[in-house]
């Protein structure tokens, strides 16, 4: 079923899958921080609404969400990759894909001065 | 260290490749099936790469957005609404780029899990293009503001 039959595969991630996984929610996480700046650096420039601030505390909040959410699924076993460690995560990156849409939505709103 | 490494099992080994159409119609057949239930699990190794792709799909689109808002906020042209023929491409842009995002890897989950030959997605060709386009029509609006001043 998997490559699996080297018993010692169970306990070595040998091409350090999860941590390169890992990383990359670390990254995702820090991508929506920087969007969060933007927007709260947008709002103190004054000629947009003042939705800019909450659209900016809730970048902030996606980012620990996603940070917290790569942290759990890969804390505490990050150094192993067993097979059924990677479960499908479709709710997560659904609302992911959705809550991105969603900011490209918010940003048009940031972008056209009123 | 230095042990060697078993090449990865392509998803398709032993198996004739499949036609087109019997891909369609595998793919139709579990349409329906939660991706848990899908097949059977493949090599965890896909499974992360394919999350990876994932993240970085969101986080093109994330940058995109970004670009697009650091546009409407940093460029100053003669007239107010410029920017924002640079400005709302990239967002928009980074709109197709996330909902491409998540289409692609349920579809390539499940065709890893269905033991099928993976998708290209033509939104990479997409997000190219666009990216050039808006490169190009930003330089050409930075001379033109630059000769009208």
């Amino acid at each position: 079923m998997t490559a699996a039959s080297d018993p010692r595969e169970d306990e070595q991630d040998r091409g350090l899958a999860t941590e390169r996984t890992a990383l990359a929610w670390t990254r995702s996480a820090l991508a929506l921080a920087a969007i969060g700046a933007l927007a709260v650096r947008r709002g103190a420039q004054g000629d947009v609404p003042s939705v800019a601030y909450p659209v900016g505390a809730v970048l902030f909040g996606g980012a620990v969400g996603v940070w917290m959410l790569g942290a759990t699924i890969y804390g505490r076993r990050g150094a192993t990759a067993r097979p059924g460690d990677a479960a499908p995560r479709a709710l997560a990156f659904k609302v992911m894909s959705i809550g991105t849409v969603a900011i490209a939505v918010a940003a048009v709103v940031l972008a056209v001065p009123v | 260290m230095g042990r060697p490494r078993p090449a990865a099992k392509a998803a398709t080994e032993g198996e004739e490749r499949p036609s087109h159409a019997e891909v369609e119609q595998r793919l139709r057949e579990h349409r329906a099936t939660p991706l848990g239930e899908c097949g059977e699990e493949p090599d965890p190794r896909f499974t992360f790469a394919n999350e990876r792709t994932f993240l970085a799909w969101s986080r093109t689109a994330l940058a995109l957005i970004a670009a697009g808002l650091g546009a409407a906020q940093l460029l100053h042209f003669s007239f107010g609404g410029v920017r924002l023929i640079i400005a709302l491409p990239l967002i928009v842009l980074g709109a197709a780029a996330a909902i491409n995002s998540y289409r692609q890897w349920e579809g390539n989950e499940r065709r890893l899990r269905l033991r099928l030959p993976l998708s290209y997605s033509p939104v990479g060709k997409l997000v190219a293009v666009g990216i050039s386009v808006i490169g190009l029509a930003a330089g050409i609006l930075v001379i033109v503001d630059l000769i009208a001043k």
